[in-house]
C-alpha cells in the first residue's frame, strides 16, 4: 500500500524542526490534479517560508486507493460546485486542499464547517481523518506566484 | 444535547483560560492530530487543561455539537472556539495562535 510519509501522524510520535513548519504540509502534491488550477501547470505552490519536504517524501498519491481519494474529493464537489478540490489519502486519513469563491470574507472557522458540512455521520466514522487546508482562488493564487517568481 | 453535557461543556471551556479537547491526555495523546495539538501549545510555552474525550463518550460526542465541529481535537481560548488540528497548525506558523493564547 503506498503511503505519503509527510502525512503519517499516527501514535503522536511527531519531531518538531527547531525552525520553520512542522510535520504536516497539505499543499497540492500533484497541482495537475486541480480542475483549472489557478497556478502555471507543474508549479507547487507552497506557504511562505515553508521548507519543501525531502524528494522522498514529495511522491504524491502513488498506489493508494483511489476510489476513496476520488469519493472524498466528489464530495466535496456535490457541496461545493464552484471548488477546486485536490485529495490526498491512504484510505483512512486523507488530506484535502479547497479553493474556492464562497471562503472570501469568511473566518477559517467557517471555511472548513462549509468543507466539513458535505459529509455525514461518515466524517469521524468511515472517514476517519481529514486535513483540511481552505483558500480563497486569490489567496492560492498569491501563494503560488509568491512561490514561483517569474 | 442533554442539558447536563452541555452545562459540563460550558464549565469546562470557561474552567481554564486554554482548554484543549483531545484524545488521550497531554503525556500520552492517543491520536497523532491530538498529539500534534499539545506539541503547538507547548511549544508555545503556554500552560493548557486537556480534556480526555475518550474517557468521556458524552463530552465525545457532546463537544462536537456544542462547537459545532465534527472532529477532535478542539482548542478553546478564553471560552470561545479556536479551531481543530488544521486551523491550530495554520495559525501557529503564521504566528496568530501565539497572539491568541498569550493574548
Amino acid at each position: 500500500m503506498g503511503t505519503i510519509i509527510n502525512f503519517e501522524l499516527g501514535g503522536g510520535n511527531i519531531s518538531f524542526p527547531r525552525k520553520g513548519g512542522i510535520g504536516y504540509d497539505a499543499r497540492p502534491e500533484n497541482p495537475t490534479n486541480m480542475v483549472g488550477d489557478p497556478a502555471a501547470p507543474g508549479s507547487a505552490p507552497r506557504e511562505a517560508g515553508h521548507r519543501p519536504p525531502p524528494r522522498e517524501l514529495r511522491k504524491g498519491n502513488q498506489g493508494s486507493t483511489n476510489m476513496d481519494v476520488e469519493t472524498v474529493k466528489a464530495q466535496i464537489q456535490a457541496g461545493m460546485p464552484d471548488a477546486q478540490v485536490n485529495v490526498q489519502g491512504d484510505g483512512r486519513h486523507f488530506q484535502a486542499v479547497v479553493v474556492s469563491s464562497e471562503f472570501e470574507g469568511v473566518p477559517k472557522v467557517k471555511q472548513h464547517r462549509k468543507v466539513y458540512a458535505c459529509f455525514g455521520e461518515e466524517l469521524g466514522a468511515e472517514l476517519h481523518a481529514l486535513e483540511l487546508k481552505t483558500f480563497t482562488p486569490e489567496q492560492y493564487q498569491a501563494m503560488a506566484e509568491a512561490n514561483n517568481p517569474s | 444535547m442533554d442539558e447536563a453535557v452541555s452545562k459540563k461543556i460550558e464549565e469546562t471551556v470557561n474552567g481554564s483560560r486554554i482548554v484543549l479537547f483531545m484524545k488521550g491526555t497531554k503525556d500520552f495523546p492517543q491520536c497523532g492530530f491530538s498529539g500534534r495539538s499539545v506539541q503547538i501549545l507547548q511549544n508555545l510555552g503556554v500552560e493548557f487543561a486537556d480534556v480526555n474525550v475518550l474517557e468521556d463518550n458524552s463530552i465525545r460526542e457532546g463537544i462536537k455539537e456544542f462547537s459545532d465541529w465534527p472532529t477532535i481535537p478542539q482548542l478553546y481560548v478564553d471560552g470561545e472556539f479556536v479551531g481543530g488540528s488544521d486551523i491550530m497548525l495554520e495559525m501557529y506558523q503564521n504566528g496568530e495562535l501565539e497572539s491568541v493564547v498569550k493574548g
